[in-house]
């Protein structure tokens, strides 16, 4: 099967216009105020054509263009299994032929048992496939690994450092070297590391400090941690507290460490270890209100770091009864000393 | 580390009113921001999370800063204002390069209605001193030796800074000292008994203008720094976020490390005046046992202070 596929037509439908396309319209590229992507190329006559290819020539293993983690994409690969494959891969017109855009779409492919795939083959220098595989990619939220991987692969094939800073730009980066450093060593991670980031939608903070652990500690911190739901928040404190304990103890014994289930818990008990005398008042704090044995519409809050020296005491009423309780209630944690106890954890004068 | 200096266009408002801290009692200083950036690089410098450039800008049209500051002290009324070039870079660090306070310590001891502080970290008040003059207080940030070295290595040693602030006693001048921030870290309590044991043998306490205490506060974005630095020292007590959003020590040790310098402080001279950096006024309580509530209030415990060490010279 062979049809007619001029390089245009997936421009316009993926609304992308790299250097293909300029070549396909026989614009002039060689031109100092265009694009450094568009820079050196030259005008191209041939019509493209798509073409269904054998997986069997095509070299899956090799992945020097491409920038998308993790490789299995469930939704693609329903999608797939529905319509079939709508766009055409993009090979090199090499023997085994290599991939520079469709490695989500060959990777489902395969998992679908097909032997065949549409493909557009096309001959061009590997800075050009590389930059047509962060082109064809850029237009969908990339995520910190994929994005990691686009700009590690420009710096590998020897991309200026201008060009790079550029692609961080249009990635939502600051072009800054540090930033490019620790973008590199996620890119250069394995795929354990890799997949916790994706999994936990980290950000830059989040690489920051897990990169602070060494690589062994890294593996320790993701297997700890495990499938863990965390908010944003939730990960960046674990990550610090993690480090602060390091800090502290000269190591993590995460062989000591219970196995907890949800982040809540495993922020308080880090905190234990990091933060002893802060605990020591949450911990009194605790107690005096369990024995205080306050009914349900009466709330006493103080603050979480007992930085405030007040306490918020609050009555939840829908009739008078309610309040006639409550007040007899606040009486007896008056009369018995409890919130005087209190107050004093908030003055800051309470010893240990 | 030799930072390359950019001069920069000067514009906007370089003299202001410290931007304090919510929550927290201010001192009411003004600020002149001569230069922005530092070439000490101390560890837990704010600057590390304001500042991001590697270079240091440095505002030199001097006419456009003293009509600034005219400007302000003209305008303000009810206490002696009290001007500082030590917010965002170091007062005395860059002197012999740029001479940038020269025309600024003539300014104030011509205006006598205002002090100008130099705060700073480098022991040399050479290329200043022969202007020197009574609205002029030469200020240090002091820390014990082990300090200095690990996270302010580029700084001078304490002994040198000690030595220029009696050399600047010599010269008529008040001296101020600035315990900030304070560190905790094992064995700190000796190493600043230490310390104030040194400072009292060395200067005439009776004019030291004002003592400054303020334990370590940062912005949560050095907590990241400190932590990926492994800073051990930084890191070593218990760390809560206050009510401005900053890292600080919690408050029960806050007011036990203020309460313990502040007598030591006392027990070497009854009359200093020590005043807290940013804090609460519960803290002050308890960890000096002056009630101060407002920044108004501080601004008047400092004009009862000029007022007793100038007389009627401001």
């Amino acid at each position: 099967m062979l049809v007619e596929w001029p390089f245009s037509r997936v421009d316009s439908i993926r609304g992308f216009a790299f250097l293909s396309t300029w070549a396909a319209r026989g614009l002039p590229v060689v031109d100092s105020k265009l694009p450094f992507c568009y820079r050196g190329t030259k005008p191209r006559e041939k019509q493209h054509k798509m073409e269904s290819v054998e997986i069997a020539s095509i070299d899956r293993t090799d992945k020097r263009f491409c920038v998308s983690f993790p490789l299995k994409n469930q939704s693609l690969f329903d999608s797939l299994k529905t319509f079939g494959i709508r766009m055409p891969l993009l090979l090199l017109d090499t023997k085994p032929h290599r991939v520079v855009t469709g490695f989500r779409r060959l990777e489902a492919s395969c998992r679908l048992g097909l032997t065949r795939v549409p493909c557009i083959i096309m001959s061009m220098n590997e800075k050009d496939a590389l930059l047509t595989a962060i082109n064809d990619n850029i237009a969908r939220p990339l995520n910190i690994v994929e994005g990691a991987l686009a700009l590690e692969k420009m710096l590998r094939f020897g991309f200026l450092l201008d060009e790079i800073y550029a692609t961080m730009k249009l990635l939502g980066y600051e072009p800054h070297e540090k930033l490019l450093g620790k973008l590199v060593e996620v890119a250069r991670s394995d795929d354990g590391v890799k997949e916790f980031l994706v999994r936990q939608r980290a950000n830059m903070t989040h690489v920051e400090l897990l990169l602070g652990f060494s690589s062994a500690e890294r593996r320790s911190v993701i297997a700890f941690l495990g499938d863990m739901h965390m908010t944003s928040s939730q990960l960046r404190e674990i990550f610090q507290l993690l480090l602060l304990v390091r800090l502290k103890e000269g190591k993590i014994l995460f062989e000591e460490y219970p196995s907890l289930d949800n982040a809540d818990a495993m922020k308080l008990f880090l905190k234990k270890r990091t933060h002893p005398t802060l605990a020591g008042l949450e911990q009194q704090l605790r107690e005096t209100l369990q024995a205080a044995s306050l009914p349900p519409q009466v709330s006493v809050k103080v603050d979480p770091f007992f930085e405030k020296d007040w306490v918020d005491i609050g009555i939840k009423a829908r009739n008078v009864t309610h309040v006639k309780e409550a007040i007899k209630s606040l009486d007896t944690f008056i009369e018995t000393g409890r919130l005087r106890s209190i107050l004093e954890l908030t003055k800051g004068t309470h010893r240990n | 580390m030799n930072l390359p200096k950019v001069r920069t266009e000067t514009r906007g408002n370089l003299v202001r009113n410290c931007p304090g801290t919510r929550n927290h009692i201010c001192c009411g200083y003004k600020t002149i921001d001569l230069v922005e950036g530092c070439m000490l690089s101390c560890s837990y410098c704010v600057l590390r999370a304001y500042l991001n450039g590697p270079s240091i800008n440095v505002h030199d049209d001097t006419s456009y800063i003293l009509a600034q500051v005219d400007e302000m002290i003209d305008a303000h009324k009810g206490s002696v204002p009290r001007f500082g070039t030590g917010e965002l870079g170091d007062s005395l660090a860059l002197e012999r390069e740029l001479g940038l306070h020269r025309p600024l310590i003539e300014f104030f001891g011509r205006k006598k209605r205002a002090l100008l502080e130099l705060k700073s970290k480098w022991a040399s008040i050479r290329p200043v001193e022969d202007i020197l003059n009574p609205y002029t207080v030469v200020s240090f940030s002091l820390a014990p030796a082990s300090i200095v070295a690990q996270e302010e290595r580029r700084t001078s040693p304490v002994h040198r800074r000690l030595k220029v602030l009696k050399r600047a006693q010599e010269l008529g001048v008040f001296v101020g000292l600035h315990f900030d921030p304070i560190i905790m870290y094992p064995g700190f309590e000796q190493d600043y008994a230490e310390l104030i044991n040194e400072i009292a043998r060395t200067l005439d306490l009776k004019r030291v203008l004002w003592v400054s205490m303020g334990l370590l506060r940062f912005m949560p974005r050095l907590y990241t720094i400190f932590l990926l630095e492994q800073r051990r020292n930084l890191l070593h007590g218990e760390f809560i976020r206050g009510e401005d959003g900053k890292y600080r020590y919690l408050k029960s040790e806050r007011i036990r490390v203020y309460k313990m310098l502040y007598d030591q402080l006392k027990s070497k001279e009854g009359e200093l005046f020590i005043y807290l950096c940013m804090e609460r006024p519960d803290v002050w309580l308890e960890g000096t046992g002056v009630k101060v509530t407002t920044t108004e209030e501080l601004i008047r415990l400092f004009d009862a202070r000029i007022k007793k060490l100038y007389g009627g010279a401001l």
